[in-house]
């Protein structure tokens, strides 16, 4: 346990001084615009309005991708300098390693809901909105957009340690997160898609009612839960075994 | 020349070995990379491991830095098996594997830190290995900017960050020109006495180690041919005693009345393996005859000479 604390502020340090950060403020600018522009229909409560049509961005794009983008990142230090060598020579488990990077993005991606956050505040006080502001709704769509994120960061943490290229596990995630618009109107495989669960959990209820839209978020998470097991597990176990 | 490559390794019994591995094996698709490889390192060498490229020798140093694991055989090292104390005996290795491992957007002071913060080593080791390897003047400019020699610096003081027992350094002057290969040469030479460290350093190039090594093992295809000391291996390479004399073929008989076995190559006479009261028996006794010695001179070269002859027997063809 000590060796992880010890990995995790060594990951913190190299991440310090690159300007990844910048990416975190992407999604919630564009977000901020699109719910500042939004116009909430009279007689429906505004804030799930507008929180309905920010997260389509966010949640449909952004989070899958940042998911994969940012253990891509994380690993390329490793990749490029020969890194790989040189830390796992240090007398760290492999294990700490691979739990201090999954840290490190889930971290990240807190972050980026927090900023997202502040985005649906932004906006609601630029709209001016006078309705009282829904916190249990926000708070759920945003814990549950970042659970549903995890599985995605296991899948991509294991390819990028696997892969010694930048490109192929960024791709790898593209491809999988485009067909989420298709596939999240599908009511038989929007549930079981790992890339659509961001925005399914994200979407507030009742706010859409088609394809994979307003299931109920416990049923949501057996997908998430499955899939997390099982991409965290396979790449920790790879990376174990792997020959540096 | 027939020379026997067993070299005894008695004198090293009676020291504690740092390094240990038997029978070590390490086989891809069949084929041994490493092949039943049983090297012995004690407290204090500089023990040079030589072969060719490709002879295994980083394959070795990867599976004693635990990268990988043995196909079959054992690793000890500070008289512990490796995979069972891994992470407290990488505690106090510190090691250079192959080419030097960095992070180009931070500068040195934070790439070692970065390290530190692992290894849980006081603040002040880095600016006292930055003084080592002498790069406190540039610690604060990103380590991309660096040349190949000073980055080979810096994987030098990230490896003595944790103030290891052990050093473990694999082709540190691989890419360095010859002012750096000397600086790094210098560095490694006085690890043993100032710091109390044991260092393996592998090399291609016998030239390279033979200055700093005391013990040598070489390597090819993944078997040990040689393992002793660089006096015994020296002794075996200035084995030939090459004389010029006016008369060669008289004093060819004379040699041989005097039990040395030469051999006459175009007007040099040839001895293999004659030692100094020999040598000076039969300058006296051509002297004597009346005999003109233009040169008597031992083949310096011929380290190199074993040493390919060493590394290339049984080369496929």
């Amino acid at each position: 346990m000590r060796t992880f604390f010890r990995v995790l502020s060594s990951e913190r340090l190299k991440m310090s001084k690159s300007r990844i950060w910048l990416l975190l403020l992407a999604s919630p600018i564009l977000s901020t615009l699109i719910g500042a522009l939004s116009q909430p229909p009279e007689g429906a409560d505004p804030w799930t309005v507008m929180l309905g049509a920010m997260v389509m961005l966010h949640a449909l794009l952004f989070l899958p991708i940042m998911a994969g983008l940012f253990p891509a990142f994380l690993c390329r230090y490793e990749h490029t300098g020969g890194g790989w060598k040189q830390l796992l020579v240090l007398p760290v488990s492999r294990t700490a390693v691979y739990l201090a990077k999954f840290t490190i993005v889930a971290g990240l991606l807190a972050i980026s809901q927090l900023l997202f956050l502040a985005g649906i505040l932004a906006a609601g006080w630029i709209q001016a909105f006078t309705a009282p502001i829904p916190w249990a709704m926000i708070a759920s769509s945003l814990l549950g957009g970042w659970v549903a994120c995890l599985p995605l960061v296991a899948l991509q943490l294991g390819v990028s340690l696997s892969w010694a290229s930048f490109a192929a596990p960024l791709a790898l995630n593209v491809s999988l997160t485009i067909p989420n618009l298709l596939i999240v109107n599908s009511a038989k495989v929007g549930p079981f898609y790992p890339w659509a669960q961001p925005l399914l959990a994200m979407m507030p209820f009742g706010q859409s009612d088609f394809g994979a839209f307003n299931l109920p978020l416990e049923s949501l998470m057996i997908t998430v839960v499955g899939s997390f097991l099982l991409f965290f597990a396979v790449g920790l176990i790879h990376f174990r075994r792997k020959e540096i | 020349m027939n020379v026997n490559f067993n070299g005894n390794a008695n004198d090293n019994q009676n020291k504690e070995l740092i390094i240990q591995t038997k029978d070590l094996t390490k086989k891809y698709r069949g084929r041994a990379a490493v092949d039943h490889l049983s090297l012995e390192i004690a407290k204090g060498d500089i023990y040079g491991f030589l072969g060719p490229n490709g002879a295994g020798k980083t394959t070795t140093i990867r599976m004693l830095l635990g990268l990988i694991q043995p196909t079959e055989g054992s690793i000890h090292i500070f008289g512990r098996e490796l995979h069972k104390d891994k992470l407290a005996i990488l505690r106090r290795i510190g090691s250079l594997v192959e080419y030097p491992s960095y992070y180009g957007h931070l500068n040195a002071v934070d790439n070692l830190e970065a390290i530190r913060r692992i290894l849980g080593a006081p603040k002040s080791r880095i600016d006292e290995v930055l003084e080592i390897v002498s790069l406190t003047s540039e610690s604060r400019r990103p380590v991309k900017g660096y040349s190949l020699g000073m980055k080979q610096r810096l994987g030098i003081a990230a490896s003595l960050l944790g103030s290891p027992d052990l050093l473990i350094l694999d082709e540190p002057t691989n890419g360095l020109d010859p002012a750096g290969i000397h600086e790094i040469r210098e560095l490694i030479k006085s690890m043993p006495a100032q710091y109390g460290i044991t260092v393996l350093v592998s090399s291609h190039l016998l030239g390279e180690v033979e200055q700093m090594a005391n013990r040598v093992g070489i390597i090819r295809e993944g078997q040990m041919v040689f393992q002793d000391t660089i006096q015994n291996l020296r002794l075996q390479a200035s084995h030939n005693m090459e004389l010029v004399v006016s008369e060669p073929d008289s004093a060819l008989w004379l040699a041989r009345d005097l039990g040395a076995n030469g051999t006459l190559q175009e007007g040099t006479l040839i001895f293999p393996g004659m030692k100094d009261p020999q040598v000076a028996q039969l300058v006296k006794r051509l002297v004597e005859n009346g005999h003109d010695i233009y040169r008597v001179e031992q083949n310096k070269k011929s380290l190199e000479d074993i040493f390919m002859q060493v590394i290339g027997e049984g080369t496929r063809p």
